[in-house]
């Protein structure tokens, strides 16, 4: 996926400005739906400049979004994985740091990529206009590292630091079984087909198809079929004529026909056509996010993978624009969260199998270690973690981590409600946050 | 594994095609069945014809920018064609080992001779394969090489040179990287013209330490080393092993195949003979998921075969909600064998594609043995189905018989075998 659109302009509006450079728990602690909405006329007007930023706050240039009145429900955590290892210092830019911009000098970002916020550090611009809102972990990684995209994957889905070798289920997936009550689906991958993150021992999680397969699907016009179908997805570990076959396969094929089946009658309903998203895939991901948490059916965690972050050239441009095209889809999920009366019971969350070198290549930056992710809902948003020393790199240039993933993770499920204890080896939320 | 002196001809061949071709052909099928003394010869007789199979044509010159979707339909015509043999199994093996993705390059054409450069050497010699794929255009701007300098070394052709297309993770350090980086440096392409250029002035001028050697090395020495090492013709005929029999080698067997590999100069004829000659590939039925392309094109023989010089085109773009299109790798590592091809939006997306093409179906019309359920599985390719499968397909057709039209009855029939376990499973 590389559709790289700029959808919001490089500036931000003043009262998000404000908000960020005095970033603190007081200033912003609690805020109302109210504020909580993002005028997306401030947001995505192409015409917007320094000048027009200020005058936004007087909102003239179009209707705010209606706010809806609170709905009751359960907590949804959202995670969108940042695929190809995202450069969490190109989010939250620490430009301030001397070291930091000698080492980014080849591939250091234009003017209108990022926002200042204050003397340490700048923001993409793309995330400027949810600037105030943002919780940013800085320095998050394992304490024995390796470089390889698959290597690092693999711990990230199984939320073990360090060796992958037992562990059969994802965090994740652990997440949907610590939450599961009924036969519900309690997981959801969007957009990606199915994923180790989400890999559950009893709680059911689906990968959605496309709702073009699922609107066909509900409206057959042979009425026999769908019983038919249903008769294939019983018989677990029945193999009985097949001497030898491998009953494992036997029942991944059935129980994906299952799941498959439970998503029509569960959530077929969603349609993903909710007007005021930007159309990208990640925008298209995230509004169905936003209709599985209305619909109420039972669905508490949602991965969507997305991006191509593996920046070894060009990054000073698609970094840039891939931060646009999230902006501008949270944006409007944010939003959408507020008009329905969702955004109190939804948080999101990045995740990355690496971050990027400090040290730039020519015109890319080479596979990193710790990294910077972001969250954005009912938090009090702010700074968390601590700045890695960029002082100090390690014989391939890294930096080393100063959160343990495993800390970020307990983060997510603490949000859940869930002990950490319960879905981690080890790991303590971190506080503040939620 | 299955026991094969149970087995039927007809499931020892259709399980050959489905492993040495992309899926089984029905006319084949019969044609390797009759006149075979017993099934192992039937199944002898299809191995000798898919390794025999001329190569498919080499598509037409794209050009560029002439038009994504002509370009994929010449390939999946090709996938779907009754001739394709192990030359299109082996173009297609090596797209998913070579992957790359057609979202770094807009060049068409650049991926067009990518995957020419793969027909020609598909069965050839994998070091000149290796060779060739180092300094291919459209990979090389996969993963980033083109304008890397020894100044500022761009790592990431040389991690995944080592970490998938030869020696594996675990055989090189990050040194090794860094160092390979710095051979590799010094390479510009036109992106217009694919043309690829060495700059001096921004290439290796000292020596390194690459994998335990130290010299001045480039492009053509660290494929030599890299070939040289122990782990790389074991790891590459792992995973060709694991590809073709449905199950990952066990230690014993990984290193037995490298050791053919490796005799035999790196020639991958000899290497895929011995693989699917070995005495565990004619068991290893019914090991492995299928992967999207291959349920496509056998899900299409059932439903609307392709005849011989006939244009029965079908829009493949069903493959991009399956997640396989050709050149839409999810990245570098291309493809991977797993489970994920049989979760709920594969079989959602499966049912439902299988639901709207099946009205366009030629039905399947009784015969004076009357066993509709026989044809559907015939015309599915399937002769290994479990009791439990083949009883719900008996019901189906004794509710409907009667009540229904052909179609509707031949629809349902089909629709159920093609969403069956057995379906799902190569």
């Amino acid at each position: 996926m590389s559709a790289q659109k700029p959808l919001i302009p490089s500036v931000v509006s003043r009262r998000q400005f404000l908000s960020m450079v005095g970033v603190s728990a007081a200033a912003v602690a609690a805020p109302t739906a109210a504020d909580l909405v993002v005028n997306e006329a401030d947001a995505a007007s192409k015409k917007a400049s320094k000048t027009t930023a200020k005058k936004s706050t007087k909102k003239t240039a179009a209707p705010a979004p209606s706010v809806g009145a609170e709905r009751p429900g359960p907590r949804v955590l959202v995670v969108i994985e940042l695929q190809g290892g995202n450069d969490g210092y190109s989010m939250l830019i620490p430009s301030g740091d001397g070291r930091f911009r000698q080492l980014r000098d080849r591939v250091w970002f234009e003017n209108k990529d990022i926002v200042r916020l204050d003397d340490r550090y700048s923001i993409a611009a793309g995330l400027a206009p949810l600037a105030g809102q943002f919780g940013f972990i800085e320095g998050i990684g394992v304490a024995k590292p390796d470089l390889s995209h698959s290597g690092m994957m693999a711990r990230w889905w199984a939320g073990e630091p360090d060796s992958v070798a037992a562990v059969r289920t994802g965090f994740l997936g652990r997440c949907c079984d610590a939450l599961v009550d009924s036969g519900a689906i309690v997981g959801v991958s969007v957009g990606g087909g199915s994923t180790p993150a989400l890999i559950s021992e009893r709680a059911p999680t689906v990968a959605l198809p496309d709702l073009g397969s699922l609107k066909e699907l509900t409206d057959d016009r042979d009425a026999r079929m769908q019983p038919t179908l249903s008769a294939l997805t019983n018989g677990a570990g029945d193999t009985a004529g097949l001497d030898g076959v491998d009953a494992g396969l036997m029942n991944a094929a059935r129980n994906g026909l299952a799941s498959g089946l439970s998503v029509v009658g569960a959530l077929g309903s969603i349609n993903g056509k909710t007007p005021g998203y930007p159309d990208t895939n990640l925008a298209r991901s995230l509004s169905m996010a936003r209709e599985l948490v209305a619909i109420n059916a039972g669905v508490r965690v949602i991965h969507i993978p997305w991006g191509s972050f593996d920046t070894h050239t060009g990054h000073r441009y698609s970094h840039p624009a891939q931060m646009r095209e999230l902006g501008a889809a949270l944006v409007a999920f944010h939003n959408d969260l507020v008009r329905t009366g969702l955004s109190r019971r939804v948080m999101v969350a990045t995740t990355s199998e690496f971050g990027r070198r400090p040290q730039a290549n020519a015109g890319g930056t080479d596979h990193g270690t710790a990294s910077t992710a972001l969250m954005l809902g009912p938090l009090r948003p702010g700074r968390y973690g601590s700045p890695v020393n960029f002082n100090q790199l390690d014989q391939a240039g890294n930096a080393a981590a100063t959160v343990n993933m495993t800390d970020y993770y307990a983060t997510l499920a603490g949000w859940l409600g869930i002990p950490s204890a319960q879905v981690l080896g080890s790991g303590s939320p971190i506080s503040g946050i939620v | 594994m299955v026991s094969s002196s149970l087995a039927s001809a007809e499931a020892l061949v259709a399980h050959v095609l489905r492993r040495c071709a992309i899926a089984p052909d029905q006319g084949r099928i019969r044609r390797f069945v009759q006149g075979a003394a017993n099934p192992k010869a039937a199944a002898g007789a299809a191995i000798d014809w898919a390794m025999s199979a001329a190569p498919r044509p080499i598509l037409p010159a794209q050009q560029p920018r002439d038009g994504w979707e002509k370009a994929l339909e010449g390939w999946t015509d090709n996938l779907r064609s009754p001739d394709a043999g192990i030359h299109e199994r082996m173009t297609w093996f090596w797209h998913g080992f070579f992957a790359t993705g057609s979202d770094k390059i807009g060049n068409l054409s650049m991926l067009h001779n990518q995957q020419q450069a793969l027909r020609n050497l598909a069965m050839g010699n994998f070091g000149t394969l290796l060779r060739q794929m180092v300094t291919d255009p459209a990979l090389m701007f996969y993963l980033d090489l083109p304008g890397s300098s020894v100044d500022a070394p761009n790592e990431n052709f040389a991690r995944e040179l080592m970490e998938l297309f030869t020696i594996g993770p675990g055989e090189y350090t990050e040194d090794d990287v860094k160092a390979g980086a710095l051979a590799l440096a010094g390479y510009d392409v036109d992106y217009e013209t694919a043309k690829v250029t060495k700059r001096p002035e921004r290439s290796l001028g000292g020596e390194i330490v690459f994998l335990g050697q130290r010299g001045k090395f480039g492009v053509d020495e660290v494929v030599q080393i890299l070939l040289a090492h122990p782990a790389c013709a074991t790891t590459v005929a792992g995973k060709l092993y694991h590809h073709l029999v449905g199950v990952a080698p066990t230690p014993e067997r990984r290193a037995a195949f490298g050791n053919v590999f490796r005799s035999a100069g790196y020639e991958i004829r000899p290497l895929v003979e011995s693989i699917v000659r070995s005495d565990e590939f004619l068991l290893s039925r019914l090991t492995r998921p299928k992967f999207p392309i291959e349920w496509w094109v056998g899900a299409l023989n059932a439903l609307t075969p392709m005849r011989a010089n006939e244009d029965q085109r079908v829009n493949p773009w069903i493959l991009s909600s399956l997640n396989q299109l050709p050149h839409r790798p999810p990245n570098v590592a291309g493809w991977p064998i797993s489970t994920k091809w049989m979760s709920s939006d594969q079989q959602i997306t499966r049912a439902s594609y299988v639901r709207s093409l099946s009205w366009r179906m030629q039905p399947i019309v009784a015969t004076a043995n009357g066993d509709l359920v026989a044809q559907t599985l015939a015309r599915c390719s399937l002769y290994e189905v479990s009791a439990r499968t083949r009883e719900i397909l008996d019901q189906a057709a004794i509710a409907t018989a009667g009540n229904a039209d052909e179609l509707t009855i031949s629809r349902r029939l089909v629709t159920t075998a093609l969403l069956s376990p057995e379906f799902a499973i190569a």
